[in-house]
């Protein structure tokens, strides 16, 4: 008797318990097959995000020629195509079951003569094409990148490594959003104790959203007081597959085209995948060139007001009386002066991000250079601040990952300051908490500052210079990975 | 725990406001750059002046890239007084900006401020705050001011002229030694030893201080100076001169490696000659209780400049060499001679006896009374690419 009226309630009220707990979406579709005038079949779905093509050609012509059984499913129920309830199940559980699945593009086929009712996954979700990554182009070496989909990169990682060993460990984090995640590794690569570390981190994050990796990264990093980034993010699938390679973990937020990586190091920001598609001697120079530019990025605007404010006789006599000659008349203070001209780049540049692209670039170069050539014509700043502070925003964009660019003008601030209250004496003093810094980071679990300390030798092969890859170890995993290794 | 953070933070922040920092912040145009300071002092009202040149920065470029123009590079301050300590102070009566010394190339003091003490001028250089005694020190012979106020062709800051033109008389002549510098002149004063300082010559009397006149002037050598000629210094006082000619002796005998080109008579010819030393060896003997120096000179020697004999075999060379071997010792004895009868030890006999024999009861009498033995060996190494002058005679 009771289960008659379980029937009766799933036949008149099912779609519209669904229809109220979405709250009646004007994507939401039921139809229903008919057959001599009895009701069979009834077939609910979001429009927006299924394949209709796959409903009609599939599920309902299906129950037209009577072919739709449990038997003949194309796939098994394991893998989330086809998920079977009975009428018996409980009506509430049921009705959960089946509105979670049709926000994951599912659609719930209530089946009258058999008694049951299947969950049947038909999602097409919109994506745009594989496309070259816009903020990590590159000469020479593949031009895909990751998309929002994470079938999509999941394929392109498996296409660059078919390999047995690759794993993809899957979750679900954001009681909101409930966003998939992969996390991504090789199974006889990467060191047990790094995959332990990354999962339990990732477990633990309780939030409730996840739209993009940076929420992941905040929650996972090592430390949240530091300019410097632990884990890195990348919009390429070779860079992945190279890191993976190297026995790190990656991992993919569905709805974003950035993966993580973990874990990294500073010396790692210096490289780029890229340094392995040139020649060694190549590849070292660009690398040195890199170096040089942190080193530009971060100092000379510190030591500019250092050497100008505090230890003139540093600077060479004539180079002196040319500084000078450019400051005679200049109101500001040096520091002011850099400060100010720092602070004006960064708003173009900001600017620049955010403006129509067509308009953005123009506004970002011409808005420099006029601006800083009207500063000097003004007598407001000399005219070799504005060199200091070209030199300083070109050389940050050479560093290959933007994060790390970040954190150098970040610094470059706090040097200004530094070298404006204490001179060099307060340069050195902030590159020595810097270095201690560094030396006391980690990230999952690796000194972040290695090889330099803790020093590995085996690893001074990649990182300041380049050897050429016959001289490289061909199965060589990075020094710490090995280290991590060894102690399971 | 947070609170004794907090604390021991706050103070550490409070002893940075002992530490030389923000209070001592100066910006480059509240500096006066120094370039080349000149002291005189006026035996007769024993008053002291001091000339200060300072760079005007704004004769190269200015602010808006565009040149200075008319300006003069350097400006010339004069500040007199009865001692350096008052100058210090008064000073700013008509210097708008803070002195800087760290910048200044060159020191030069008159000659008659040179024939009483120079221990005042030096104590005055160490003492500045950011001075530098790393710098050239030049005897001006003539009146100061107005070297002081020539405005030199080519190098338009007087004192780049003179660092660069002592610089290049180091290495391509023997007539400017390299220990000239206000340390070494202390260091030399300090343990006795008797020294030579370059001398600058005013070339006018009445020289153009108006930089736009003076630009305009072809003639380099009107309203120019000169360094010519040598001052001999003992005990902080100036002795006396040495010409060019006894320069060259003088370098060539203390070691100095400089080339020099000089004319010497060979076989009733005049050959100009390139001299280099490669070797100097001096060493002490006592013959019958007096000392005697043996000096050896290894010169090298070349007549790429002769135009009036070239040797063309291996005779002539050799008796080319045996000349000059000959020439060498008896010039060099003969300015011996000369420095011995002034009581002159520019050779630093004393030192080299005091080294040697350090027991000897009476050093300086030994050391006047030395006998000198001069042997010079030369070799020609470089003949030059010309066998036949260009004569005329067909």
């Amino acid at each position: 008797m009771a289960r008659k009226k379980q029937n009766q309630s799933i036949k008149n009220d099912f779609f519209g318990d669904i229809q109220s707990a979405l709250g009646l979406p004007p994507d939401l579709v039921c139809r229903s097959l008919f057959v001599q005038g009895e009701q069979t079949v009834q077939c609910v779905y979001l429009e927006s995000m299924v394949n209709k093509k796959t409903i009609d050609e599939y599920i309902l012509k299906s129950f037209t020629e009577n072919t739709f059984s449990e038997g003949e499913a194309p796939l098994s129920a394991e893998s989330g195509f086809l998920r079977e309830f009975s009428f018996s199940d409980p009506y509430e559980q049921l009705r959960e079951h089946a509105v979670k699945a049709l926000l994951a593009g599912h659609c719930a086929l209530t089946d009258f003569s058999r008694e049951r009712v299947c969950l049947i996954n038909v999602t097409e979700s919109k994506q745009r094409s594989i496309e070259e990554p816009k903020s990590e182009s590159t000469i020479r070496g593949p031009h895909e990148g990751f998309t929002e989909s994470i079938l999509t990169n999941v394929g392109l990682v498996r296409k660059r490594i078919r390999n047995p060993f690759l794993r993809f460990d899957k979750m679900n984090i954001g009681n909101q959003t409930g966003t998939t995640l992969l996390m991504v590794y090789m199974e006889n690569l990467a060191p047990e104790s790094l995959v332990r570390e990354v999962r339990g981190r990732l477990s633990a994050i309780r939030t409730d959203s996840v739209l993009e990796s940076a929420y992941v990264e905040e929650f996972i990093q090592d430390r949240i007081w530091s300019p410097f980034p632990t884990l890195t993010n990348t919009e390429r699938p070779d860079m992945v597959a190279a890191q993976l390679l190297d026995g790190k973990v990656a991992v993919m937020v569905d709805g974003t085209p950035n993966v993580l990586l973990a874990p990294m190091t500073f010396f790692e920001f210096f490289s780029s995948p890229e340094d392995y598609y040139q020649r060694a001697d190549i590849a070292t120079f660009i690398r040195w060139i890199r170096l040089i530019s942190f080193f530009t990025a971060v100092f000379v605007p510190s030591l500019y007001v250092a050497a100008t404010t505090f230890h003139q006789e540093l600077i060479p006599t004539r180079l002196l009386i040319s500084l000078s000659a450019q400051r005679e008349g200049v109101p500001f203070p040096a520091i002011f002066e850099v400060l100010l001209m720092e602070v004006v780049f960064e708003i173009i540049r900001e600017a620049g991000l955010r403006m129509p692209r067509a308009v953005g670039q123009a506004l970002s170069i011409v808005g420099a250079i006029v601006l800083g050539q009207a500063a000097v014509e003004a007598g407001l700043i000399s005219a070799a601040i504005v060199i200091v502070v070209a030199i300083t925003g070109i050389t940050n964009f050479v560093v290959p990952v933007y994060s790390f660019g970040m954190s150098q003008r970040l610094l470059r601030f706090s040097f200004v300051l530094l070298a404006g209250f204490m001179g060099l004496f307060g340069i050195l003093c902030g590159a020595l908490f810097l270095v201690a810094h560094l030396v006391s980071l980690k990230s999952f679990g690796v000194p972040y500052f290695t090889p330099a300390s803790p020093s590995i030798g085996t690893d001074w092969k990649d990182v300041l210079v380049r050897l050429p890859r016959p001289w490289l170890d061909p199965n060589g995993l990075p020094g710490y990975i090995r280290n991590m290794k060894r102690k399971r | 725990m947070t609170n004794r953070y907090a604390a021991g933070l706050f103070i550490l922040m409070m002893f940075t406001a002992l530490l030389t920092a923000c209070w001592d912040r100066t910006e480059m145009n509240e500096l006066a750059l120094v370039s080349m300071v000149g002291v005189d002092s006026d035996p007769e009202s024993d008053k002291i002046t001091v000339y200060y040149q300072i760079i005007n920065p704004l004769s190269g470029t200015s602010a808006k890239g565009t040149s200075g123009g008319e300006q003069a590079p350097v400006y010339t301050y004069e500040i007199s007084g009865s001692s350096f300590g008052e100058i210090k102070s008064t000073i700013y009566k008509m210097l708008p900006r803070k002195l800087f010394m760290a910048h200044c190339k060159v020191l030069l003091v008159s000659q008659r401020a040179a024939k009483q003490d120079m221990r005042d001028i030096v104590n005055f250089i160490e003492m500045q705050p950011n001075g530098r005694s790393s710098v050239p020190m030049l005897i001006v012979d003539g009146p100061l001011s107005q070297v002081m106020r020539t405005l030199t062709p080519l190098e338009r800051v007087p004192s780049d002229t003179i660092d660069s033109r002592v610089d290049l008389l180091i290495r391509n002549s023997l007539l400017v030694g390299k220990q000239i510098k206000v340390s070494d002149v202390i260091e030399r004063m300090e343990k006795l030893d008797t020294i030579v300082l370059p001398l600058i010559t005013g070339m006018t009397e009445a020289p153009s201080s108006n930089s736009g006149e003076r630009s305009a002037d072809i003639d380099a050598n009107q309203n120019n100076f000169i360094i010519r000629g040598g001052a001999v210094f003992r005990d902080y006082r100036m002795a006396g001169k040495l010409n060019d000619t006894q320069l060259v002796w003088y370098h060539l005998l203390n070691g100095d490696r400089g080339r020099h080109v000089r004319q010497f008579q060979v076989e009733g010819k005049q050959v100009s000659v390139e001299l280099r030393l490669v070797r100097i060896k001096r060493e002490v003997f006592w013959k019958s209780d007096q000392p005697v120096v043996r000096i050896r000179l290894d010169l090298e020697l070349s007549t790429a400049y002769t135009i009036e004999f070239v040797p063309k075999s291996r005779n002539e060379v050799e008796r080319l060499e045996n000349r000059l071997n000959q020439i060498i010792a008896d010039e060099s004895l003969a300015f011996y001679q000369m420095i011995r009868e002034r009581g002159w030890d520019l050779l630093s006999i004393n030192d080299l006896l005091r080294k040697q024999t350090p027991n000897h009861p009476d050093i300086d009498q030994a050391a006047k009374n030395a006998q000198i033995e001069i042997r010079a060996n030369t070799r020609l190494l470089r003949t030059g690419s010309m066998s036949q002058p260009y004569g005329g005679t067909g």
